[in-house]
Parts: C-alpha cells; sequence; structure tokens
C-alpha cells in the first residue's frame, strides 16, 4: 500500500501549500458582493483593464455617463467652453481624495489625461491638442471645434489616476483611483477585491466588500447566478436568462445596448459593389426570425443600425425589411440566374462569399448559421469561418476579408459619433465597413463633431443614417439586449446600458 | 544503480529535447500562420472596438522586435531562456514564467486530487474484481467502465454539477476560490480515470494470479497470504503504475474541456487562451514546462517500475 | 462482450442509415419552430435553429465516424510501415525510431491537436492531421515489438537464407501477428479521436458550421439543457454507444493473455 500512501502524503502536502497561499491571497467571505463578468483584464493599466475598475466603482473620470447617452459632472464639477470653441476648461471637483490620501488636484488629472493622450488610443483621430493644469481647472485645447469631447472624457481609458500609480516609466503599477471601492488585492486576471473607501466624496459603498470575477464560460457563469455565488452576474445567454427569469428566484433584467450584431460587406467584391445588391442581401435576412428564436426577443430585429432608445435611432427612416422576392427580382435583374444546382451565378461566376465570426460572443456563430441557411433558400452560397475577433481586423487590413458577423459597440463613449467616425469615416477603424466610403457622410461626421448646437446636431445625425440605411456598408442584423441578474437579496441594483457606471453602485443587501 | 543512472540520465535528455522541440514548433507555427502576428496581439491588448488600431499594431510591432527575420526572433528566444529569462506575454505584458508556474500549481493540485479520489474507488473495485476473473461482477464493471469513459468528461461535468451544486446545492459550481471548488472539477476527470485503472488493476491482478511462479509460490509453502499478496502485488502493480504514469501526465493538458467548464486555470486553460490569442512567448515557456512535466512523470514511472519489478523493464521499453 | 459491440455498431448503422434514405434535409432552418417535439415529420424533433435533429444525428454519425477514422487510418498505416521497416532494417534506424517514438509518446497528443487545430482554424482536418502525428507512435512500438519476436523465429531466418523477398516475408509472417493488436489499437484509438476532437469542438476548436459533428452538435445543445433536456440526448447516445461499441469489440477477455496490449485510453 506504498503507493496509496504517497498519493495521500502528496495530496496533504498540495492541499497545505494551497490554503496558505491561497488564504493569505484571496479568501471568501460571506457578505462580500460578487460581480461576476465575462471579461479577464490584461495586468492593471487602465488604458487595456480600466473597464473591470470603473465598473467596480474603483477608478472615475472627470465626467461620466448619465445612463441616457450623455454626460454629467463626476470629478470635474463643472466645465465651460470658450468662445473660440476652441478651449474647454474643466473645473475640478474640490476636498476630492484618492486611495492613498493624496487630494485630487487638476495637476493630477492633467498627468492622467496626458498618459491616455500619448499612449491610449481614444483621442487618436479627434482635434485634441494639448492638456494642461491651470490652477483648478484642467484645460484641454482643440485644433478644431470639437462638441463631442466631454463624451470622450467619460470612457474607462481616460479616468483619473493618483500619480502614485505610475513608475518613473510612466508605467502603472498599481490603481489608486477616487472611488467608492478601492482595489485590495488580486489574483491573476480574473479575481479582483475591493473594499469600501472612506473618504470618498459621493455616497460611501454600503457593503464593506466587493469582488470582480471573471468568467469567460457564459454557461458558467449563468450556473453562477442560479447557485447564487455570483450576487451580479452580466451578459448571460438568452436561454439561460429566460431559464432563470422563469424557474429560480433571481432577478433578470434586460437593456437594449447600442451593440449590433452587423454583417460587414467587403464593397470591393464584384457580388457587394452595388448599393443595390447588399440592400438585396439585406432582404433576404429574416431578422424576425433570428430575434426571435435566438434571441428570443422579436423586438431585437433591426430596423436600422442604431435602437431606438438611442437619440441616433431615426423614427422616419423606412425599417429594414425581410422581402425574399423583391431580393430575388433584384439579382434576376442585375444579371444573376440560378444555375443547375441552384446557386446564383453571372458570367460564369457563382454568388459566393464566406462570413468570417467568432465566439467570444456565443450567439454569433449560431446567428451566422441562420444567415447563412437564409441566403441558401435564395441560391447564394454561404461558408462560415470561426477565428479569433481580431482575425477579422488583419484580414480587412490585407484585403482578403469577404463579410464577417460581428457585434459592433457603438458606445465606446456614451455618443455614437466615436465608433461611426471610426467605421464609417478617415482614418477607418479595421471592425468598420470595407473599401467603402462616401464623402457626404464623411463631410456630415465632421460638421457633428464640430456643431455648434443640437439642431444642427439633429440634422447631420439623421443625414448620416440616412446614408448608411441606404447604402448599407454594413448590414444590421439585430440588437444587442445585454441580461444581467442578481440575487433576491439585494436591493437598488441600477445597471447602465452603457456599461460606464458601476455595476455596485449605490447596491445594498436588503434588510 | 547504473540502470538508475541510465534512466535519469535518458531522461534528462528527453526532456530537453522536447522542450527545445516543443518551444520551436510554438515559435514557428505561430510566427508561420497567415495573418498579421501585431495586429493581432493588439487587438486582444486593446479591444476591438478601439479606436487607432493600426498604430497600436504598428507599435507592438516594433516594441516585440516582431519585423526581424525568424532566425534571429527564435536565437534571441534561445538565448534569453539560457539566462532563465522566459520572456514577457505579449497580451499583458507580465513574465510569461510567474503565469505559466501559476497555471501549473493550479493543474497539479486538479491532479494530484483527481488522482486520489480515482484511486479510492479504482483500487478496491480493481482488487475486489481482479480476485473474481470469472464473475458476473467482472463483466458488469468492465461494461460499465467502458460506458463512463464512452461519455465525454464535459457532459458528465455539467451533469455532475447540475446535480451537486444546483439541485443539491452542496457544492460551489466554478471557480478556485477555496479548497471545496476542487471536489467537482476533480470528481469528473475522476470518474473516467478510475474507469480506466479498475480495469487494469482488475486486469493485472488476474493475470499474476493465474501465472506460474504465484502458484509455485503457493505450493512451495509460502503460507502467509498477506506475504503471497505483496509478491502478488508487485508484479502486478507494474502495468498499474505505468497507467496511472500516463494518466497524470495527461492530466497535464488534457483536461481543458474541464478547466473551461469549471473555470479553473490550469495549464490546459492557460494553453488554449494563448493559442486563440497567439501570445507566443506564454505558449513556448508553457510548451517548455508541459514537456519538463511530461518527461520527469514518465521518469517517475520508470524508476518506480524498476524499484517494483527490475525485469518488468524490459517489458515496458518493448 | 465482442458481440454486443458489433450489434451495437450494427444498430447504429442501420439508424444512420434509415434516417437518411428519409432524405430530410438536415441543413434546413425552421426558425418559428425550434425545439418541436417528436412528430412524424421530425422523428426526434427539431434543435435551437429548428433544424431536424434526427437527419442532424445521423450526418453527424457519418462526419464523426469520417473524421476518427481518417486519423486512424492514417496513424495505423504510418505507424506499421515504419514500425515493421524499423524493425527489419534494424541498428541505427531502429534506435533512432525508438527514441522518436518514445519522444512522440511523452508528449500529449490532446495538447498538440489544440495548439494545431486552434492556430489554423480550418475546421476539423487539422485536428485529424494533429492526431495522426502523434497516435502513430503507439503503432509504431506495437508492430516494432512484434516484427522484432517474429523475426527472431527460425523460419524467417530461413526464409531470408533462401532469398525470399522481405516483403514476402513480411507479408507472410508478420502481418497475421501484427493484425490483431492493430485492431485493438484502431479501435481504441476511434474511440479516442472521437471524443478528442468533441472535446476540441467544445471549447470552440475546429469548428466548420454548419456541419454536423455528434461533438459540436452536443456542445451547442448544452445552453439549453435545463429547458430542453431532450436535444442533447441523441447526439450523446449515438456518440457515447459507438465508443462504448468500439471499445467492446476492442477488449479482451483474460483468456488472451496480453504482453502487448497497451492499456490506453487517456
Amino acid at each position: 500500500m506504498k503507493r496509496s500512501g504517497v498519493v495521500v502524503f502528496l495530496l496533504s502536502l498540495f492541499l497545505c501549500a494551497f490554503y496558505i497561499e491561497g488564504a493569505s491571497e484571496v479568501c471568501a467571505a460571506d457578505d462580500r458582493l460578487v460581480v461576476v463578468t465575462a471579461w479577464e483584464t490584461q495586468g492593471l493599466d487602465p488604458l487595456l483593464s480600466g473597464f473591470a475598475f470603473l465598473r467596480m466603482g474603483s477608478v472615475e473620470p472627470l465626467v461620466r455617463s448619465d445612463r441616457k447617452g450623455g454626460v454629467e459632472p463626476c470629478l470635474a464639477e463643472k466645465w465651460s467652453l470658450s468662445d473660440d470653441r476652441l478651449t474647454w476648461k474643466f473645473d475640478i471637483r474640490p476636498n476630492v481624495l484618492f486611495h492613498d490620501g493624496a487630494p485630487l488636484t487638476a495637476a493630477a488629472a492633467a498627468q492622467s489625461l496626458n498618459r491616455t493622450l500619448s499612449k491610449g488610443a481614444i483621442f487618436k483621430g479627434t482635434p485634441v491638442k494639448t492638456i494642461e493644469s491651470d490652477g483648478n481647472s484642467v484645460v484641454i485645447k482643440t485644433s478644431s471645434p470639437f462638441a463631442p469631447l466631454p463624451w470622450y472624457l467619460a470612457t474607462y481609458s481616460t479616468v483619473v489616476l493618483a500619480p502614485s500609480s505610475f513608475d518613473k516609466n510612466n508605467e502603472c503599477v498599481s490603481v489608486v483611483g477616487t472611488g467608492f471601492y478601492k482595489l485590495s488585492s488580486s489574483e491573476g486576471n480574473t479575481v479582483f477585491d475591493f473594499e469600501a473607501f472612506d473618504g470618498y466624496w459621493g455616497e460611501k459603498a454600503t457593503i464593506e466588500k466587493a469582488r470582480y470575477l471573471a468568467v469567460p464560460n457564459p454557461e458558467t457563469r449563468a450556473m453562477m447566478a442560479e447557485s447564487g455565488e455570483g450576487h451580479i452576474v452580466i451578459d448571460l445567454p438568452a436561454e439561460s436568462a429566460q431559464y432563470l427569469a422563469k424557474d429560480t428566484d433571481v432577478i433578470v433584467v434586460s437593456h437594449i445596448l447600442p451593440r449590433v450584431r452587423s454583417m460587414i460587406l467587403n464593397a470591393k467584391l464584384p457580388v457587394f459593389a452595388d448599393a443595390e445588391l447588399r440592400r438585396a442581401v439585406s432582404l433576404c435576412i429574416d431578422r424576425k426570425g433570428i430575434a426571435e428564436a435566438i434571441h428570443k426577443d422579436v423586438t431585437l430585429a433591426a430596423t436600422q443600425l442604431l435602437a431606438d432608445f438611442s437619440p441616433w435611432h431615426d423614427k422616419n427612416l423606412s425599417p429594414l425589411e425581410y422581402n425574399p422576392e423583391k431580393a430575388k427580382e433584384i439579382f434576376l435583374a442585375s444579371g444573376w440566374k440560378p444555375n443547375k444546382s441552384g446557386v446564383l451565378e453571372k458570367d460564369g461566376k457563382e454568388f459566393a462569399f464566406e462570413i468570417l465570426t467568432y465566439t467570444a460572443r456565443p450567439d454569433l456563430p449560431v446567428v451566422a448559421q441562420a444567415i447563412q441557411q437564409q441566403l441558401a433558400n435564395l441560391g447564394i452560397k454561404v461558408s462560415i469561418a470561426i477565428d479569433n475577433s481580431s482575425v477579422i481586423a488583419s484580414r480587412h487590413n490585407d484585403g482578403t476579408l469577404e463579410s464577417a458577423l460581428l457585434g459592433r459597440n457603438y458606445s465606446s463613449i456614451p455618443d455614437p459619433i466615436g465608433n461611426i467616425a471610426a467605421d464609417f469615416s478617415e482614418p477607418r477603424d479595421p471592425m468598420g465597413a470595407m473599401n467603402w466610403r462616401s464623402e457626404k457622410a464623411e463631410s456630415l461626421i465632421k460638421s457633428y463633431m464640430g456643431a455648434s448646437n443640437p439642431q444642427d446636431a439633429a440634422k447631420a445625425r439623421s443625414g448620416i443614417m440616412a446614408i448608411l440605411q441606404e447604402e448599407l456598408p454594413v448590414v444590421p442584423v439585430s440588437w444587442y439586449a445585454n441580461q444581467s441578474a442578481f440575487s433576491k437579496n439585494l436591493e437598488n441594483v441600477n445597471l447602465d446600458p452603457y456599461e460606464l457606471r458601476p455595476y455596485p453602485e449605490g447596491v445594498r443587501w436588503k434588510k | 544503480m547504473k540502470k538508475v543512472v541510465g534512466i535519469l540520465g535518458k531522461s534528462i535528455l528527453r526532456g530537453l529535447g522536447i522542450a527545445f522541440c516543443v518551444s520551436g514548433l510554438c515559435f514557428a507555427v505561430a510566427h508561420l500562420i497567415p495573418g498579421d502576428v501585431a495586429l493581432e496581439i493588439a487587438m486582444t491588448r486593446y479591444g476591438e472596438s478601439d479606436v487607432g488600431i493600426i498604430d497600436r499594431a504598428d507599435r507592438v510591432r516594433e516594441e516585440e522586435g516582431l519585423s526581424l527575420p525568424l532566425a534571429v526572433q527564435y536565437l534571441d528566444w534561445i538565448g534569453k531562456v539560457a539566462r532563465l529569462d522566459f520572456g514577457i506575454s505579449l497580451i499583458d505584458k507580465t513574465p510569461t514564467l510567474p503565469v505559466v508556474l501559476r497555471a501549473l500549481k493550479f493543474s497539479a493540485l486538479l491532479g494530484v486530487v483527481a488522482l486520489g479520489f480515482s484511486l479510492c474507488v479504482a483500487l478496491p473495485v480493481g482488487i475486489v474484481v481482479g480476485l473474481r476473473p470469472r464473475g458476473k461482477f467482472y463483466l458488469v464493471t468492465a461494461m460499465l467502465s467502458s460506458l463512463i469513459v464512452s461519455i465525454p468528461s464535459f457532459v458528465w461535468g455539467i451533469s455532475l454539477i447540475v446535480l451537486f451544486a444546483l439541485k443539491l446545492k452542496w457544492l460551489p459550481v466554478a471557480g478556485f476560490l477555496s479548497p471545496t471548488y476542487v471536489i467537482l472539477p476533480a470528481a469528473t476527470i475522476a470518474l473516467t480515470l478510475s474507469a480506466t485503472s479498475s480495469r487494469i488493476i482488475a486486469v493485472s491482478l488476474a493475470e499474476t494470479i493465474n501465472s506460474p511462479y504465484y502458484a509455485f509460490a503457493r505450493h512451495k509453502g509460502l503460507s502467509e497470504l498477506w506475504t503471497l499478496f505483496f509478491h502478488g502485488l508487485r508484479n502486478a502493480s507494474v502495468p498499474v503504475v505505468t497507467c496511472i504514469g500516463m494518466q497524470a501526465a495527461s492530466l497535464f493538458g488534457g483536461t481543458i474541456a474541464i478547466e473551461t467548464l469549471f473555470n479553473w486555470p490550469g495549464v490546459g486553460l492557460l494553453f488554449l487562451n494563448a493559442v486563440t490569442s497567439r501570445d507566443i512567448p506564454v505558449l513556448q515557456t508553457a510548451g517548455i514546462a508541459m514537456g519538463l512535466i511530461c518527461v520527469a512523470v514518465n521518469t517517475t514511472v520508470d524508476l518506480l517500475c524498476l524499484v517494483l519489478k527490475p525485469t518488468a523493464r524490459l517489458e515496458r521499453l518493448g | 462482450m465482442r458481440a454486443f459491440g458489433v450489434a451495437i455498431c450494427a444498430c447504429i448503422i442501420a439508424f444512420v442509415l434509415i434516417i437518411m434514405a428519409r432524405g430530410t434535409n438536415p441543413y434546413a432552418q425552421d426558425l418559428m419552430n425550434t425545439f418541436a417535439l417528436p412528430s412524424s415529420e421530425h422523428l426526434l424533433g427539431t434543435d435551437y435553429l429548428g433544424r431536424d435533429i434526427a437527419a442532424r444525428a445521423a450526418r453527424g454519425t457519418l462526419n464523426s465516424v469520417l473524421y476518427a477514422a481518417a486519423s486512424v487510418l492514417g496513424s495505423m498505416t504510418l505507424g506499421t510501415f515504419l514500425g515493421i521497416s524499423g524493425a527489419w532494417a534494424g541498428g541505427r534506424t531502429e534506435s533512432v525510431l525508438l527514441a522518436t517514438t518514445d519522444f512522440i509518446m511523452a508528449f500529449p497528443g490532446l495538447l498538440f491537436a489544440l495548439f494545431v487545430g486552434g492556430l489554423f482554424k480550418l475546421g476539423a482536418w487539422p485536428i485529424v492531421m494533429s492526431l495522426i502525428l502523434t497516435a502513430w507512435a503507439e503503432y509504431c512500438r506495437m508492430s516494432r515489438a512484434i516484427a522484432r519476436i517474429v523475426m527472431a523465429r527460425p523460419y524467417v531466418e530461413a526464409g531470408v537464407i533462401c532469398g525470399y523477398p522481405s516483403s514476402f516475408l513480411i507479408r507472410k509472417y508478420i502481418f497475421p501477428e501484427i493484425v490483431a493488436q492493430i485492431a485493438t489499437l484502431a479501435s481504441f484509438g476511434m474511440a479516442k479521436s472521437i471524443l478528442y476532437i468533441s472535446s476540441l469542438n467544445f471549447v470552440g476548436i475546429g469548428l466548420t458550421p454548419p456541419v454536423p459533428e455528434l461533438g459540436a452538435m452536443i456542445s451547442e445543445s448544452l445552453p439549453y439543457i435545463r429547458r430542453h433536456p431532450f436535444i442533447v440526448v441523441p447526439p450523446s447516445a449515438l456518440m457515447s454507444l459507438f465508443v462504448f461499441a468500439l471499445i467492446l469489440i476492442a477488449s479482451k477477455t483474460e483468456k488472451r493473455s496480453d504482453k502487448f496490449e497497451s492499456e490506453r485510453l487517456f
């Protein structure tokens, strides 16, 4: 029986080692608020991982999302624009402390933001020129009038960290923010523990301890919501969300997000070169069927790029429809006729293309299969390739991408203009429209950025949306609804559809 | 003694060989596949919806020296490894060695517990069945173990989670925050392990008992049953130890599905993430670690067999 | 037990043939009719996209078996050829061969398949290739060991002296001894391949939608098991039964004493 003895010995050794190490770093306290999301971080740098700390209320930006697509004051009490509309002045809120006890000053804020300006990507392509501090204010100068600037300051990469967070090489070595939770420990890139910060300037956290858990597998997240291990669980698959809502006492909430499942079409391909053909392909997609069967919510069928909760949704646009008969006529009129095997053919070439998609958002391959079949019913041969989302970008750049189905976020900043400019004007984001340019759209985007009053902005907005609906450089398929679950023992859970406000904000245990 | 030295020497050579081959393979394949490595790394680092990704890609390319010729990059890597500098993860810019060691620690924990569970079941079952090789019990356990092995591990995993964590609420679902989290994943793995182990123990024991020298020993008058047992077990244990050794080696990477399901940050998950995000330094370091571990396990098995039955070594090496 | 295994295989083959003869399209979706209960039109109901489960399962079995058979045939041919040649050639070649197989067998096959499949993303074929590249070592080892033993026998020596060509000698004397062992290894190998491919599909490697494959079907159905548990049963049952049958066919009763058997399931 030597063998079992050895095994038992090794076992106990390992358990001891694990216990000692584990206990010192991470201990599971029972009343700790556990937030479960899909996203692991990549180190501590807010430029990469700021989303985790922003959403846990550990770091804060100068202005923050007001949950309705706009911004409200946060670390900046108020701001003003010079008459020539080129200089912004953000007045820093007084009596705010960082987690290390240092006071928040305009100089510290400017240092953080300058780091983002030089190392980050959020300001690329924008007219932001310099960021300086002047007494109690942060002064930002732009090279041309730039109305959306405050939105650009509300994201995770523009949060304000204390100077002690950075070392002499300007690398981030710790996360010292101003938020109501301060980071107390971490385990790899998947577990972050927080403690309530007593010196918080606003409403302090009621729940003393919190934890951020990254669990990439969506079914595992759903099971954690069900078992109560996760008190707030973000981003559940549609099926699990339905199950949790109906068959357990977990509370499930659903928000439509400014995220769209859309198909990028390479406009250089002969099958996509003409807007008429792209519209025809769009007519073949049964969006209501997809929304009903896959997302379990028929209202998510996209009628245009953005859903109706967004100010960018234009009710006057004629909605995207499902009309395979009309599509057939268009194909016939353009010279695409079914060949012997039923596939559309013109000049000896088949109407065939490849859709590239990825599994990081698990519904995408399923939607791709539905689209593939719907197009096959009309004689279009579609093959599906599944790879990393980054491959879409690299194949866009080398020109080999034919079509891609992705979940496109239009809320990197609270207003969609950030991503719309990136996707449809220059410099082009490789996840945006491919080989398609519209000078009219570009000038409208510029005028939106420089608009001096809401009416001009609204005009430019509807102009842009009209062009996108007409030309369909990307074909919207369905809108995203983020389904999240929280424990019935929690109250006052208020989740931001733009995911820029902290999940545990104002959350309390029920008495 | 000479044999021991021989085994050890061979293993060290084998280990180094595997380590180099694996890291070279990781390196070659990761660089030779279509796609711009720099851009993909940039996207994983900075997110797909980040504006200005091309600039970042260029920056990544410069920082990581990705435009240098491949041979130069590889030799550079070898040089660093010789100095025990295992490089920095391309994705989150932390040194790769601690990341790999951490994953190894978790895999080791899971593996040891799983093996422990499996032996707790397989030893008694195997011995009981082995002593009566013709009974109905034998047939039943043979069928049962085959059936258990036929059902994929992740299906077992989900069933166990649904039963123990959700319906009965005895155990937590997934994660690694305290020792109870290891039970379900280890039990899932132990199911398939014990199925094969018990079969092998049973067959091997049955063979030994039926063999001539065992009968002879008994006829000789070695009356104490337990001394016989000792002889018998020693001989029977060679294939068992071999089998367990192979299982142990496979535990370090073959548990990907379980690790994904239970969110257990072991080597399998590390490999999966590194492969999908093309994080070459992590792949190479993990590859070296894997190779060395496999060799270490195989060597331990060889040495154990030597201790148990010197002539068995010839059999095993065929 | 063997007979039982063969019987199960026969049932599965019969099932597959019958379903395929019905001619239902395994790809046709009916988004308004998802998770339908079994009916005369859909013998086993429909899945999450409204596709006929029976047709998909039948086609999927075919595909799974195809991939597994391909990997086994490849590794078997390669391994046996190298093993016998190595044994016949002897000397340096043989030691190099032994060292190589030693080397390869020390490396976990699943990880290699993950690596190749994850990097090449061309569906299931890279996985099959990588499985061939790791599994051949087993066949090589086994066939070499047996060939060695047979070669030492006097009638083989006599044959060499008489000048018979080596191919004839190999065919006549060595092959018959090897066949039984190859069959065992092949059965286990097929079982292992099916399980490996399905595990990799579970973690997202090697998929080519909408081509049905049993492992992929299982992992696709898992998100729905709480409210629609039935849809995971047909592919799981088919796969498990098929693997079970293979293992039964490969199993030995203890009547045959097996010095060559490598009990290698995982």
